[in-house]
């Protein structure tokens, strides 16, 4: 602003007066000039338990208090990564709990507790319907005493155009509940049927909008160690990120170690 | 009556910025001796982090956090310079927490163009003592709490003098956070479409009595711009003294625990229903062997929450020695305060209630969502077959495990 100018001293008192009149009302919080905001390198994050994912996604992690989509074909490791981002969480803080929408009803206690998920810190919740599971997981937000969320899967809460419809007009509370909570929510999504491609309609476009980071994710191939099959590598693709660039790739190695049957049954 | 507030915004963080200059744009937070955080940084508080919380659940919220412990006897010896300096004219000081307290100017100038000078030369002889970091706001009203809003509506380094004819134009527009209520109180208004001081002072009285009891009264009162309470000095404040007698004498931390927290209850209700809460509290404890072990337990903030008492007694309880078997313990109030009000923003965040068990969790929202929670356990961790070692068990208690 010029100084000496008259014009623009009236207008910057009058800045002034309107800001102090704000911060007198609504307290100092609301409004601040942009030279008092600190540079913050990395928002509150979960690790995800593989250094390079957590470096592609710019936040070091699944960040806290945003939703994030993980999406991909069935063995592509999205649940792997969910749960080890869950035990991450829960073996960070011992006073965090963690909870999982289990639409599909094939959530497996061992698996869960040899990705290292404590279970007595762990709820799992098996909604009747996807309203119900819409309803259920504000409701756990809001009670902010969950640290993350994971709701397997996407699909499951869209089983009608008309589930589909009560999901995406709650989103908006949702981000705003998940913004207040600092409660991370981790939806899992898988690639819709390619008919529904060809009619141009995408079944997570309204998330999408709403997420603040979205991975996806591919198998590449099958590892093998003396013709015994021990794990698979996948390509984690960031398509959307508020702190990387979309775009970048980076390779996981998901190794069983005992986790899954490790002899060919296919 | 004619009070002035004297408040030096964020005390304790500015006092450590004042040592590592270099910090002052960080969020930084500061650690009590119960290895919970007792003071942070407004940088801090904008990330999530709130005071009472563990430094590993800061950390999660705000990557950034620098935590560093709390100097406690540097920061009681500003304390005490920032009281001495107050004291300088000889008026009666009541001490509100750190960095904070009422002056009663009664006597010396009850109005404003007589208070005016008298604030500027306060102002000039603070910044002078204790620094240009720690400069004051000054509120000046004929209340307690309107001078306290008004200290807390100035920047530092600034005054805000309101007169007694302005009073309730002056709190009408303020937020309602600005009462010291609990957290669920205010979340309770905040549903209710209550956001100012304005409209809670419209409410009526019974209505107000019914649903937040005799601290909502009184906080209404305060809205109005009502609030007679004298100023008590220091030295005006009696210690009550309560005893606990153990008979048989008692070896086991519990039920001593409870005990203590037994016999302070109704002393914390008391404090509570006033909007007040405990500073200073003191333990005597003699033992079987004839020995006597002193405790002093002070509260960064005033607190009447049995929650916060219990933590930090049993934080002071497991770590003492104890010689032998407990006879009796002698508590003393040295010190009480008026409850500090919450972050003067719209819309206050709820503290999260990090007690509750995911088992409370469940039958909280069963009553909705029916019973739909379940919660693994191990059955045979070393089956072979992976399906058998572990099954979902209801935490509701209703059903069989899938």
């Amino acid at each position: 602003v010029d100084q000496g100018n008259p014009v623009q001293d009236s207008r910057r008192r009058k800045l002034e007066q309107t800001v102090a009149l704000l911060r007198s009302q609504y307290g100092d919080e609301i409004m601040r000039r942009a030279s008092e905001l600190t540079r913050r390198t990395a928002p509150p994050h979960i690790s995800t338990g593989f250094p390079a994912l957590d470096a592609l996604t710019g936040c070091q992690g699944i960040p806290l208090g945003r939703l994030t989509l993980l999406a991909g074909h069935t063995t592509s490791g999205k649940l792997t990564i969910a749960y080890k981002t869950l035990a991450s969480l829960l073996q960070g803080a011992p006073s965090v709990t963690a909870a999982l929408l289990d639409l599909t009803r094939t959530t497996d206690p061992d698996y869960l507790e040899r990705c290292g998920v404590s279970p007595e810190r762990l709820v799992l919740a098996r909604p009747d319907s996807p309203r119900q599971a819409v309803d259920l997981l504000a409701s756990l937000v809001h009670q902010q005493q969950i640290g993350a969320i994971l709701v397997d899967s996407l699909p499951h809460l869209m089983l009608s155009r008309q589930d589909a419809r009560y999901l995406n007009g709650s989103l908006a509370s949702l981000h705003r509940l998940v913004l207040a909570s600092h409660c991370a929510v981790i939806f899992l999504d898988e690639p819709q049927p390619p008919w529904l491609n060809w009619l141009g309609w995408s079944r997570s476009h309204a998330l999408q909008q709403w997420t603040a980071l979205h991975i996806e994710l591919r198998r590449e191939e099958w590892l093998y160690q003396e013709e015994k099959l021990i794990g698979y590598q996948a390509t984690a693709r960031i398509v959307k990120s508020r702190w990387a660039s979309s775009g970048g790739a980076a390779s996981v190695a998901i190794r069983f170690n005992g986790t899954v049957k490790t002899s060919r049954t296919w | 009556m004619s009070v002035l507030c004297c408040r030096i915004p964020d005390f304790l963080i500015r006092l450590h910025c004042r040592r590592h200059p270099g910090l002052a744009a960080l969020p930084l937070a500061l650690l009590g001796g119960d290895e919970q955080i007792w003071a942070l940084s407004p940088a801090a508080a904008s990330c999530g982090v709130l005071p009472g919380m563990s430094p590993r659940q800061a950390q999660m919220r705000c990557p950034d956090l620098r935590l560093y412990p709390l100097d406690s006897q540097e920061a009681a010896g500003e304390q005490g310079a920032f009281l001495g300096a107050l004291h300088q004219w000889g008026l009666p000081v009541e001490p509100l927490g750190w960095g904070c307290a009422y002056l009663d100017l009664g006597w010396l100038a009850r109005e404003r163009h007589k208070v005016e000078p008298f604030c500027a030369d306060m102002g000039r002889n603070l910044r002078q003592a204790l620094g240009e970091l720690l400069q004051p706001s000054l509120g000046w009203d004929s209340g307690k709490f309107t001078a306290r809003a008004a200290a807390f509506q100035t920047a530092p380094g600034r005054m805000k003098l309101v007169d007694k004819s302005d009073e309730v134009r002056f709190l009408s527009p303020l937020p309602i956070s600005l009462l010291p209520l609990s957290p669920a109180a205010l979340q309770q208004l905040h549903w209710l479409g209550i956001h100012t001081l304005g409209q809670y002072a419209q409410l009526p009285e019974v209505a107000v009595w019914q649903r937040f009891g005799q601290a909502g009264k009184l906080a209404r009162r305060w809205a109005q711009g009502r609030d007679d309470r004298p100023i008590q000095s220091a030295a005006a404040q009696t210690p009550e003294a309560i005893t606990v007698t153990f008979d048989p004498p008692e070896g086991l931390f519990g039920p001593v625990r409870q005990a203590l927290l037994a016999a302070l209850r109704p002393a914390l209700a008391e404090l509570a229903a006033q909007l007040r809460g405990l500073h200073h509290l003191r333990l005597q404890m003699h033992f079987l062997d004839g020995s006597t072990r002193t405790l002093d337990l002070t509260f960064v903030e005033a607190a009447y929450q049995e929650a916060r008492l219990s933590s930090l007694l049993s934080h002071r309880l497991e770590t003492l020695a104890w010689p032998g078997e407990i006879e009796e313990v002698t508590l003393w109030l040295l010190a009480s305060g008026e409850v500090p009000i919450q972050q003067a923003t719209l819309f206050p965040e709820m503290a999260p209630r990090e007690d509750a068990s995911l088992a409370e969790l469940a039958h909280t929202l069963q009553g909705r969502f029916g019973h739909i929670f379940f919660q693994s356990a191990v059955t045979e961790a070393s089956h072979p077959v992976a399906e058998r070692r572990s099954q979902w068990r209801s935490l509701t208690g209703a059903g069989e495990p899938l």
